[in-house]
């Protein structure tokens, strides 16, 4: 086994072209075609005429397209939460059953490990993913390291590691982005399934293969297989307490409730477990898309495969400083709303493939987050504007039914979120996160801050990588790392 | 037949994640919902419920129909709430803060779609029979709530039949489900509260908590003296949690408890506190029930003052007779049926009877307590819970299907199982009736006697019989004479009934339009053209008019001259039309 596998042109055009050769359109290298662009500059210029020249009229028919668009929302997430709360509709594969597979039986596995500038990194993965138990022969870790990070690369070739972990040097080029990497990594896979972990992800030691027993319960159509992400710094600070119930609503019950209702689902960064040829044929990852795996995971719909949820457990570390957690949180937001742009090219096919409800719930998700995020930025200045100042255009607006709408909306709207978060706290039997729940609004306004962000950025640098910095949570802190 | 209550726990892993920090989650029951309607008789079918529903809805509308129609008995809450209703859609001004914020919303808010097809029948509007029809639809949902409460224990079939009977056919149930006052509407919402309750104490499931929640909520929605219900279930489920997680630390014990009485306390909290801001916006006053002029302590006072209540007599009437009376008025037997209910929970650690006596023991407790401050009236009907009450705690003595202690008492088995809830249950029916004709029990519900036997006692006797004519004439003589918008003042506290008789609402300028304190303080000045005045003296203290004009009922205030008079006719007041005298007049006006 050598120390470092030779860059291989092959690997990097794959890596690189891969996807755009498969789908020229469906990738974010453009992040918006043409056709998207001309729609909306349309649609902004009307906006901003219409607001100059016919003020009132275009207002009300704003307003009234925002009620709705939130109502649906909001509705939507309540009968989640209740078809959440009755059955448990991710997959569940016991202990016995775990360890019951024979090692000849296994499917063999390659784990992608993408780091940029980690320190340590050997020993980290070795604490991390050596807790796993699955037979050293069939699995292949790849440690996906970047050209221009020469330090973690030295001192990664430097440490000793295991016969299973392998170094895999991505060369750099543009652009610099974790599903690039990933993608060049596959080329090296051998492994039947294929996962991604981060660095500092802790996957519970039976996840492989309570995975692949599950592949073998589920229909074929299933290609891909998400495992659940939990925080492990839950209460170190309120911040942390919100991201983790954000989490645990999202894979308790709207990623489950999403896989029941045959929406395509965008997967979680880490933890999504796939047949590798699976994997090959769609394309791989989008190199351009800084979240690529909600692009996957819409992808992999437009292929006719499905997703499922499985009740096993990653534990990652949650975002404890505002200012990074908004910079996460932009990157998200933002490839979000490039990977809506993108699958909205192809509107004919996505609609043979996942249908009507499908595209709503595609839009609900990938498009109303983002989105609804900024206008909530809007409609608090405009409610501030009218406590402060009463300007008597807000009486020709907010007129009958969309004065009344509006105002159910700001108050029984809102509760009925907050209470589906207590409600889900006290579900999930966390109680310490009661409290983050019950003052949730304070979250919304730095989510709106991410969507800020997010829309700016997706105009001014769409492919640009906010770096998450790791390690900010108290353990890693009182180790020195 | 027991349930599986143990649910498998959501974190199935071998490594001890307490080294990691991290607590795995307690095992959480989620049983799925089939499986906790389960019980003996498998007819009991979701059929059945919707063939009860329609049943007794049509009876209830039918009963309803014939005394307010043919009998002319018009309850004066139950119309004025339609009147509510209808200032929100056909005044100058429709906007939902009209409804009014003395009572709380929803009954008048169920009214409004009813009202708008005034025009296919007009005294779903002129005599509040809209009202009529909501108070049959909770009246009939009730029903198919205490089925399904009794359906979800695993009663056997015949035991249930009778005991839903008895709870349907109950006086009082039947009367206050055909008369259109909100008392059913409450018992509806008290019961979705106890049954999803019910389902918590065995499956402790959050979504059976949640409904609760939603079902308190809408309750404080339909009555105020909801809030004594939602504090003591918050309480009773704090105190269930902490007891029940005996085994953990006692912090996590306390956080257990707080986060549920949070789940079940929020609805309610946000239904108070946004019916509170409204009111606070709209009115200046957040508990316009009882500080406003309008309010029940006000109203109390008034009464008192005029008179006292009819047949009450001062020793009867004592804040520590008359509600225990009514109780028992409600269901004579009731006493028995908690010593025995409450013995046999206790044999079966089942919480069922414990439930039913805070739920429905803190609203009658709440009416004890606000009767001994002079906060409210002595009706009767304000202890109705009590019949909800009795019927299923004796549907408490069957063991529930979920729970593993079946313990089952001899005197249930074989015929009993029939003969003691009748026992029980039947004396209350022919007592509660009589205690309704009773003029000083039933002090509203005695008119009918007057119903049932016309020729003994004629409805002249009975103020609450007298047909509107009187209203209705005023009404029609003011359309008569064909103003024009907003010609026609009157404070709608007391005029309700005018207002609900008139075809062309918009003639009125009425409390809850924009302009009325201003048209009020300067009729002349803006087009008022009449005013209406009721005569005294039970009115004056409570209406607009009468306090800002003192002399208006004797000599026109100065402003204005005698045009019409119509007297008193039942419980309404004798009214004054008068017409306002043109600014420039000779007659000196008092500034």
């Amino acid at each position: 086994m050598t120390d470092q596998l030779e860059p291989d042109l092959i690997a990097k055009q794959f890596a690189l072209d891969g996807l755009h050769e498969l789908h020229p359109e469906l990738n974010a290298s453009r992040t918006a075609s043409r056709g998207q662009v001309v729609v909306l500059c349309l649609l902004a210029a009307a906006i901003v005429f219409g607001l100059i020249f016919a003020t009132v009229p275009t207002a009300i028919v704003l307003v009234a397209i925002a009620t709705v668009a939130y109502t649906v929302t909001i509705v939507d997430r309540v009968l989640l939460f209740r078809s959440g709360l009755r059955v448990s509709r991710a997959l569940h594969v016991t202990d016995e059953d775990a360890l019951a597979y024979s090692e000849d039986d296994l499917p063999t596995y390659t784990i992608l490990v993408p780091a940029f500038q980690e320190s340590n990194i050997i020993a980290t993965l070795v604490d991390h993913l050596g807790a796993l138990d699955y037979p050293e022969e069939k699995i292949q870790i790849l440690l996906l390291l970047e050209e221009s990070d020469p330090e973690t690369v030295r001192l990664a070739l430097a440490a000793d590691r295991p016969d299973y972990l392998d170094i895999v040097v991505v060369p750099d080029c543009h652009p610099q982005t974790k599903p690039k990497a990933c993608n060049y990594g596959l080329s090296f896979a051998t492994g039947e399934l294929v996962t991604i972990y981060d660095a500092e992800d802790r996957p519970e030691p039976l996840q492989l293969r309570r995975v692949a027993v599950a592949f073998t319960r589920i229909p074929e159509t299933v290609a891909c297989i998400q495992a659940r992400l939990k925080y492990h710094n839950a209460s170190q600070n309120l911040l942390t307490r919100w991201f983790t119930l954000e989490y645990d609503q999202w894979f308790g019950f709207m990623l489950p409730g999403l896989m029941t209702r045959r929406t395509p689902i965008p997967l979680g960064g880490t933890s999504n477990h796939m047949w590798t040829d699976v994997l090959r044929s769609v394309g791989g990852w989008d190199p351009y898309n800084v979240t690529e795996d909600a692009d996957l995971g819409i992808r992999l719909a437009h292929h006719g495969y499905d997703t499922a949820v499985i009740d096993s457990i990653t534990l990652e570390e949650a975002n404890s400083d505002p200012i990074n957690w908004v910079r996460q949180r932009s990157r998200w937001n933002k490839g979000y709303l490039m990977t809506f742009l993108v699958h909205t090219r192809d509107l004919r096919g996505l609609y043979k493939s996942i249908g009507v409800t499908g595209i709503l719930g595609m839009t609900v998700i990938l498009a109303g987050i983002p989105l609804l995020g900024f206008l909530n930025l809007v409609f608090w200045m405009l409610t501030l504007l009218w406590i402060f100042g009463h300007p008597p255009i807000y009486k020709e607006i907010f007129v009958g039914p969309l004065y009344l709408a509006p105002l159910a909306l700001l108050v029984v709207g809102n509760a009925a979120i907050i209470y589906v978060g207590v409600a889900s706290a006290r579900h999930e039997g966390q109680d310490h996160l009661v409290w983050a729940a019950l003052f949730a609004p304070l979250y919304w306004v730095l989510m709106a801050f991410g969507s800020l962000k997010a829309i700016w950025q997706l105009i001014t640098k769409p492919s640009y990588w906010e770096k998450t910095a790791h390690g900010l949570d108290d353990d890693e802190k009182a180790r020195g790392e | 037949m027991t349930l599986v209550l143990e649910d498998r726990s959501r974190h199935p892993s071998a490594i001890d994640f307490a080294s990691e920090g991290m607590e795995p989650a307690p095992p959480i029951s989620r049983a799925p919902l089939a499986q906790r309607i389960i019980g003996p008789d498998r007819h009991a079918s979701r059929a059945g419920g919707v063939t009860i529903f329609i049943f007794f809805f049509l009876v209830y509308v039918v009963l309803g129909l014939w005394m307010n129609l043919v009998g002319n008995w018009i309850w004066g809450d139950a119309a004025s709430r339609v009147a509510d209703a209808s200032y929100v859609v056909f005044s100058r001004f429709p906007h939902l803060g009209a409804i009014g914020f003395v009572w709380n919303p929803l009954p008048s808010l169920l009214d409004i779609p009813l009202i708008l097809a005034r025009g296919v029948w007009a005294p779903l509007m002129t005599r509040g029979v809209a009202a009529i029809f909501v108070t049959a639809a909770f009246g009939a949902g009730a029903v198919v709530e205490v089925r399904g409460i009794l359906v979800e224990r695993g009663l056997p079939r015949l035991p249930r039949y009778v005991l839903v009977a008895l709870f349907a056919l109950h006086p009082m149930v039947m009367l206050y489900s055909a008369n259109g006052m909100t008392e059913m509407d409450q018992v509806f919402m008290v019961l979705l509260v106890i049954r999803a309750l019910m389902r918590w104490i065995w499956d402790d499931a959050t979504s059976s908590l949640m409904w609760a929640g939603v079902g308190l909520s809408l309750a404080y929605l339909v009555r105020y003296e909801s809030a004594a219900i939602a504090g003591s279930v918050t309480v009773f489920v704090m105190c269930v949690t902490y007891w029940r997680a005996k085994g953990e630390p006692a912090r996590r014990r306390r956080t257990d408890a707080i986060t549920d009485g949070l789940v079940v306390a929020i609805p309610f909290a946000v239904a108070f506190i946004a019916w509170a801001g409204a009111s606070w916006l709209l009115t200046g006053t957040a508990f316009a029930q009882f500080t406003s002029v309008y309010g029940n302590g006000n109203q109390v006072s008034a009464v008192a003052g005029a008179g006292g209540y009819g047949g009450i007599n001062a020793a009867l009437g004592s804040p520590w007779i008359l509600p225990p009376r009514d109780v028992l008025a409600m269901e004579i037997l009731l006493p028995a049926i908690i010593v025995v209910a409450l013995w046999l929970g206790l044999r079966r650690r089942d919480l069922t009877p414990v439930l039913l006596l805070v739920t429905c023991g803190s609203a009658l407790s709440f009416f004890m307590v606000t009767y001994a401050e002079k906060l409210t009236f002595p009706w009767f009907r304000f202890y109705i819970l009590a019949v909800p009450l009795a019927v299923l705690l004796v549907g408490s003595f069957w063991p529930d299907v979920r729970s593993t202690k079946t313990v089952m008492p001899t005197a249930l088995q074989g015929w009993g199982a029939l003969l003691l809830p009748i026992l029980l249950l039947v004396p209350s029916l022919p007592v509660a009736f009589f205690a309704m004709l009773n003029p000083s029990i039933g002090l509203q519900e005695n008119p009918l006697i007057s119903l049932l036997e016309p020729n003994s006692h004629p409805a002249t006797n009975y103020p609450d019989l007298q047909p509107p004519d009187a209203q209705f004439q005023m009404a029609k003589y003011i359309e008569s004479l064909h103003l024009p918008e907003g010609s026609v003042l009157m404070d709608t506290f007391t005029g309700w009934q005018i207002y609900l008789a008139s075809q062309h609402n918009k003639v009125y300028v009425i409390t809850s339009d924009y302009d009325f304190i201003r048209d009020l303080n300067a009729p002349a000045e803006f087009n008022i053209k009449y005013i209406l005045v009721p005569g005294p003296p039970k009115s004056w203290p409570t209406n607009a008019v009468t306090q800002r004009y003192p002399t208006m009922w004797a000599t026109g205030a100065g402003i204005a001259a005698q045009v019409l008079y119509s007297p008193v006719v039942g419980t309404q007041p004798a009214w004054k039309l008068y017409r306002v005298s043109p600014v420039n007049s000779s007659i000196p006006r008092i500034p």
